[in-house]
């Protein structure tokens, strides 16, 4: 057996675990649901560092060849259209699923502790698992549709689990809006597909990126096709990685439980887009005009997210527009053909974004489900390991010199700098000023939150109220229970008795920055620290070391771009060279001089950094009232930053309520005319029906007299025809 | 070709005599064994019909695809509907023996299927006409001995006396063409019909042969212009005898309607002869309307299928008037749109899909009738999805099959007819049959809509649900379902069948006295557009 013939266990693993806990919903066992999600996404980390370690060292990929594949079985067979479900495994697939299995269990073990007790405990681990399902498959399909298979089951998935706690209207409104807002990309998406394969008669990787692509000739005959192809598949991406100008769904995608938020709202899911674009490289790299927008939109919503994260007090939504602001940067640097930056800047955000989120998620257990950052203070005494964590999640999001997110943030900016599009020098700049926000941003929220005196909300400590269960007689003891019995509508309680009554409003879900009432904790078991369970606190650690470390890999071990620039080097669109020239007539891996040299590159970035987090210091450590003076001050640019650009009220005034006008428009017309109209040609057959019924009359006479008229008829027809 | 082709009608018609044996033993137990028995034959004629099917044998004769495919249609489905009558005949009279008559209900139905599996093995006109008449007369005898009542008397009266009538105008019609091309050979018919059609047209006396053969013939397919008694023999009949007729005349009439315009080489295409595909067509389409507008007036059951049958036998003649051209696409495999059907693989494939769905709703009514007939209208399967869901559930797959909703068998069936009439540049005839589709619609869904959204009046009971009931309307939607998910191993036949004609008639395959006016038909390139245009 060659390594690849191990990779179909990846998704298969995980896709056991999801059913194996779904069947134990009925059982007694169904409290331990997480054993056999977390044994599934282990074992499929196993195989997939495995296989990373064999395409590294091994002869996974044999004889310095890009990729090799695998095809496991005919999928559908529909005339000439085949397609096989196949595996294709090269360092960018080999890299992206052991990242995403390796967070994915981290997160699995952190959400063992997290979600103890919820109602729907075994439902959770079952979507999970089915959502690192889909996401392998993602990774490792060898054709489109695949892909297409796998992105429409991470879509579900993220659905279902923003949905999570459904009997919450923001929940199902927010878990609708993500997935309208998806179906524009997966549209966009699936005509690609149908697109590449009337270009290309096949789906398969291997036939359209290392096939006729190279040929001018073809390329000169389907310019068309090579046009509109990555143009749609940018939108699916976008809209997949929460770009604008259709990243609205992501913050409020903020109502799933705070694991999802990190695994698939942050780690994995959203990079798919940066994934699919990576993947389509070459594709792009012979499509200029959208190979630019690509580094246009990208930059320009990094930066859009980042002044709106300024003005956020919600810290799930701020890491929110944080992790929008980051998928911007990658797609800024798949625009400067940076690819390899890129997907570094991937690896290295999934470690330091899953860790801000899942130590949130402490936060948020500590203090009863409240995460208005106005209302705590100097928490960095009670929760000491959360505290370190998060410090070095902040430290490798601000781009502080020697983590993670400095490395690979200015690998993408040095990129841009020297890229020989004129633009690229541009968004470099933009870049940069936007590093400044981000560092600026991400300490306001440590040191308000962390350091200062100590200021704990009311709700700390305690149980806030389940989506699930009932508050019980004595505080948490009635909701560790939380179970079947115990479900129903009694759970809404008041607030969402006034919620429900107030009517069905699915625009209004933006308005409210509402805290994500969650699962019951009592911090008074843990009376030392409120940092919660080890099963929380010991995958804090392992992403804090993963924050911290991850970028040497991008430093050390190779010329440029260090191990993991020589690795997916090996993939010739992602060589470091392709960055400096972006996709000429002719040939594409032209290296072409430096502008600013990287070294340079580094130090600017390290200065924005450092002026950044001393800003922060400075407003939002020892003198916090200096920042809401000058908040004051610039009152209208606050308010039009904490409206989010007043994107959602465009959406809701352009689109939404004219297309709710439209469709109440329709709606009467389709009433009384269509119907009417339908009504009246649906009487014809009856009344048709009615005119030749007495030809049944029952009696043998008539039908033989029947018959032979007819027949005679016909005769006299033909007789005619004949003359 | 030598016995061993038609082994599979030997198996049956052995099978019928030892039935016809067995049925007199005095010993009630050994009576009983009667369906056994036809069970056991057509499991052998199938599987011996499945060994001729495969690649390789005959080859040398071109309408053996053709021949295979009817073989295994007879007996596979022939043994669907031996499950479905297992309780046959019903008996009326408490005081009856429960199997007085087994033996011979038996043996005239595996006759009946030997007729069919016969059909496209035949090489003259006389052989056609005693095959056709082995489809039916066993069928008259079975109508009318169904059952005890009065209605089924009368139903296999006029059965017989309308079927006599056609037999003879579509006798008539042989008469025509003996006189036409001085044999009954086909290989010489055939070569008559080339040489006139190489010289201009062929005469009227053809001509009107043909027709009549066509106008006998849609007595046996329930189409226009003789399709009155379809619903009164199906309503009268026992419903096991309705199944059957639905499938087995049916089928046995447009093999023997392919078989005829084979004769012509399928080039009837001059502004004279071309009158005989447009009648065809014609035909068609009013069969499809007066079935199905007919059928929205009906309440029982019964009927409403038996004029679901005559608008089916709509969609296949027209498929039939389609002919054998194949679009130009086809030749292109991997290309998007190209249909590989053509009009008689479509209507090869829809033939197999319309015996299972109707077997399959039929046999929902033969479980639930028992022996009152209670279930024949609305009233009857009223709120059947509560009481015996199972049953309302394969009901349902099936209307939704003969509706031709996407994910069975019959929506394959209308796919092809729609895809071949697109090929072949009737585009207003795949809009007729889409729009029939439509109106039936409409009464299908009002018996689904009977079954799970109305309130059962009186409790239903079923008073001797035996296993071999069930097990029919249960096959019978699995495979609607089956060859709707996969339908290769049907498409693989039919197409066979269907790909098998114009056949190219030639000496070595037809021996004897025509071998000096050997008639040659089209090479398989110019086979396009020449039918029906």
């Amino acid at each position: 057996m060659t390594p690849i013939d191990f990779a179909p266990l990846i998704p298969a693993f995980p896709l056991a675990a999801a059913i194996l806990a779904a069947l134990l919903s009925g059982t007694k066992l169904k409290r331990a649901a997480h054993v056999p999600a977390i044994s599934g996404v282990a074992l499929s980390f196993f195989v997939a560092l495995f296989l990373l370690l064999k395409c590294q060292w091994g002869q996974a990929i044999a004889g310095g060849a890009p990729y090799v594949q695998s095809t496991l079985w005919t999928w559908i067979a529909a005339g000439g259209f085949k397609v096989s479900a196949g595996i294709f495994l090269d360092p960018l697939a080999a890299l992206f699923v052991t990242f995403v299995t390796g967070v994915s269990l981290l997160i699995f073990i952190y959400s063992a502790g997290y979600m103890e007790g919820d109602y729907g405990y075994w439902r959770f681990f079952a979507y999970m698992s089915i959502f690192v399902f889909f996401m392998t498959t993602l990774v490792l399909a060898n054709n489109f549709l695949l892909v297409y298979l796998g992105w429409e089951g991470v879509g579900l998935a993220s659905y279902l689990l923003i949905g999570y706690y459904y009997p919450r209207p923001s929940a199902r409104d927010a878990a609708t809006k993500a997935f309208i807002t998806n179906r524009i990309g997966d549209t966009c998406f699936a005509v690609a597909v149908l697109m590449l394969y009337l270009t290309f008669h096949s789906l398969k990787f291997s036939t359209v990126f290392y096939g006729v692509l190279a040929n001018p000739a073809f390329r000169a005959a389907h310019a068309t096709a090579l046009f509109w192809i990555p143009l749609l598949l940018m939108f699916g991406a976008f809209a997949k990685s929460a770009q604008f100008p259709l990243h609205v769904w992501l913050p409020d995608a903020m109502e799933g439980p705070t694991p999802v938020s990190a695994l698939i709202h942050a780690a994995t899911m959203v990079t798919a887009g940066v994934y699919l674009i990576a993947r389509c490289l070459p594709l792009f790299l012979y499509d200029q005009p959208v190979l630019h927008l690509v580094g246009i939109i990208g930059c320009f919503t990094a930066f859009l997210a980042a002044t709106i994260a300024l003005r956020q007090f919600d810290m799930k939504r701020i890491w929110a527009y944080s992790t929008i602001s980051q998928l911007g940067y990658m797609f800024m640097g798949l625009g400067v053909a940076a690819g390899a930056s890129a997907v570094f800047h991937v690896f290295t955000h999934a470690f330091f974004k899953a860790l801000l989120f899942l130590a949130t998620g402490s936060v948020m257990h500590a203090m009863g489900g409240e995460l208005d950052i106005r209302k705590m203070s100097g928490l960095g005494k009670k929760m000491p390991i959360t505290t370190v964590c998060i410090l070095t999640g902040c430290l490798a999001l601000a781009g502080f010199p020697g983590f993670s997110g400095f490395f690979s943030k200015d690998d993408i900016l040095s990129a841009a700098m020297n890229a020989t599009w004129g633009l690229g020098p541009w968004l470099a700049v933009i870049g940069l000023l936007t590093a400044l926000l981000t560092a600026y941003y991400t300490f306001r929220v440590f040191f308000r939150v962390f350091c200062g005196e100590l200021r704990l909300p009311a709700t700390a400590g305690q149980h806030e109220p389940s989506a699930f269960t009932l508050p019980g007689p004595q505080d948490g003891g009635g909701n560790r229970r939380g179970d079947a019995g115990t479900r129903g509508h009694g759970d809404t309680g008041k607030d969402e008795g006034k919620i429900a009554a107030a009517g069905y409003e699915p625009e209004t879900v933006n308005q409210t920055p509402h805290t994500t009432i969650h699962k019951p904790e009592i911090a008074s078991h843990y009376p030392h620290s409120l940092d919660g369970a080890p099963t929380m606190w010991l995958p804090l650690i392992l992403l804090a070391i993963g924050a911290t470390c991850a970028g040497y890999l991008g430093v050390f071990g190779g010329t440029e771009g260090g191990w993991i620039g020589g690795f997916l080097g090996r993939v010739p669109h992602m060589q470091p060279a392709v960055r400096y020239v972006v996709a000429p007539a002719g040939d594409m891996y032209l290296p072409a001089p430096w502008r600013v040299s990287p070294s340079v590159m580094m130090l600017i970035g390290a200065v924005v950094s450092l002026v950044g987090i001393g800003a922060a210091a400075y407003w939002h450590w020892f003198n916090r009232s200096a920042a809401d003076t000058l908040a004051g001050a610039v009152r209208p640019v606050a308010s039009f930053l904490e409206n989010k650009w007043y994107i959602d009220e465009l959406y809701r005034y352009g689109l939404v309520r004219p297309l709710r006008l439209l469709g109440h428009v329709l709606w009467r017309v389709d009433r009384w005319v269509v119907d009417g109209v339908v009504g009246v040609i649906g009487g014809i057959p009856r009344w048709l029906g009615f005119s030749i019924r007495s030809s049944e009359s029952g009696r043998l006479r008539s039908y033989a007299f029947g018959m032979v008229t007819g027949a005679v008829l016909v005769l006299l027809v033909m007789w005619y025809w004949l003359r | 070709m030598n016995l061993h082709g038609l082994l599979p009608e030997m198996i049956m018609l052995a099978a019928a005599a030892v039935i016809l044996l067995n049925g007199l033993c005095p010993r009630e137990s050994v009576r009983r064994a009667s369906q056994w028995l036809a069970l056991a034959g057509l499991v052998a004629a199938f599987v011996a019909a499945w060994r001729l099917a495969a690649p390789g044998q005959h080859a040398g004769w071109p309408l053996w695809p053709l021949a295979t495919f009817g073989s295994l249609l007879a007996s596979g489905v022939g043994l669907l509907a031996v499950l479905a009558s297992w309780n046959m005949p019903f008996k009326d009279q408490p005081t009856e023996t429960d199997s007085a008559y087994r033996g011979e209900y038996f043996a005239l139905l595996l006759c009946s299927l030997a007729g069919l599996s016969m059909m496209a093995k035949v090489n003259n006109l006389i052989w056609l006409f005693l095959a056709l008449e082995l489809v039916s007369m066993p069928t008259y005898i079975m109508v009318a001995a169904g059952r005890g009542q009065s209605a089924a008397q009368e139903a296999g009266v006029k059965y017989f006396f309308l079927g006599a009538l056609s037999a003879a105008v579509y006798l008539f019609g042989f008469s025509y063409l003996y006189g036409f091309a001085g044999s009954t050979r086909f290989s010489t018919i055939a070569a008559a019909f080339h040489s006139a059609l190489a010289l201009g047209h062929p005469p009227a006396i053809a001509l009107i042969g043909l027709l009549m053969v066509v106008l006998g013939i849609s007595y046996k397919i329930a189409a226009v212009p003789l399709h009155y008694y379809a619903p009164d023999v199906y309503q009268g009949a026992a419903t096991p005898v309705t199944a059957f007729l639905a499938f087995t005349p049916k089928a046995a009439g447009f093999i023997a309607l392919i078989l005829v315009f084979n004769l012509t080489g399928w080039q009837l295409s001059s502004s004279l002869a071309g009158a005989v595909p447009a009648l065809l067509m014609a035909l068609a389409v009013v069969t499809m309307f007066v079935g199905n507008v007919l059928a929205l007036l009906q309440r029982n059951l019964k009927r409403i299928l038996a004029y679901s049958s005559i608008a089916h036998s709509g969609y296949m003649l027209a498929a039939l008037a389609l002919g054998p051209a194949l679009s130009p696409e086809a030749t292109r495999p991997g290309e998007l749109g190209g249909s590989s059907i053509n009009g008689l693989s479509a209507l090869l494939f829809y033939l197999a899909a319309y015996s299972l769905m109707t077997l399959g709703a039929f046999a929902v009514l033969i479980y639930l009738e028992g022996q009152t007939g209670a279930a024949e209208d609305f009233d009857g399967i009223a709120g059947l999805a509560g009481e015996h869901p199972l049953a309302a559930g394969c009901m349902a797959v099936c209307l939704f099959s003969l509706i031709g909703m996407p994910g069975t068998v019959g929506f394959l069936g209308k796919l092809f007819i729609v895809q071949a009439a697109l090929a072949a540049h009737h585009p207003v005839l795949a809009v007729i049959i889409v729009i029939n589709a439509a109106i039936a619609a409409t009464y299908y869904l009002r018996i689904v809509a009977a079954m799970y959204l109305r309130a059962a009046a009186t409790p239903l009971t079923v008073r001797r649900p035996a296993l071999a009931l069930k097990l029919s309307a249960a096959v019978a939607t699995f495979l609607v379902i089956f060859f709707g998910l996969f339908p290769g191993a049907l498409y693989r036949q039919s197409v066979a069948g269907g790909r098998s004609v114009p056949t190219v008639y030639s000496a070595a395959h037809w021996p004897g006295r025509s071998a000096k006016r050997t008639a040659v038909g089209m090479p398989g390139s110019a086979r396009a557009g020449l039918w029906a245009n």
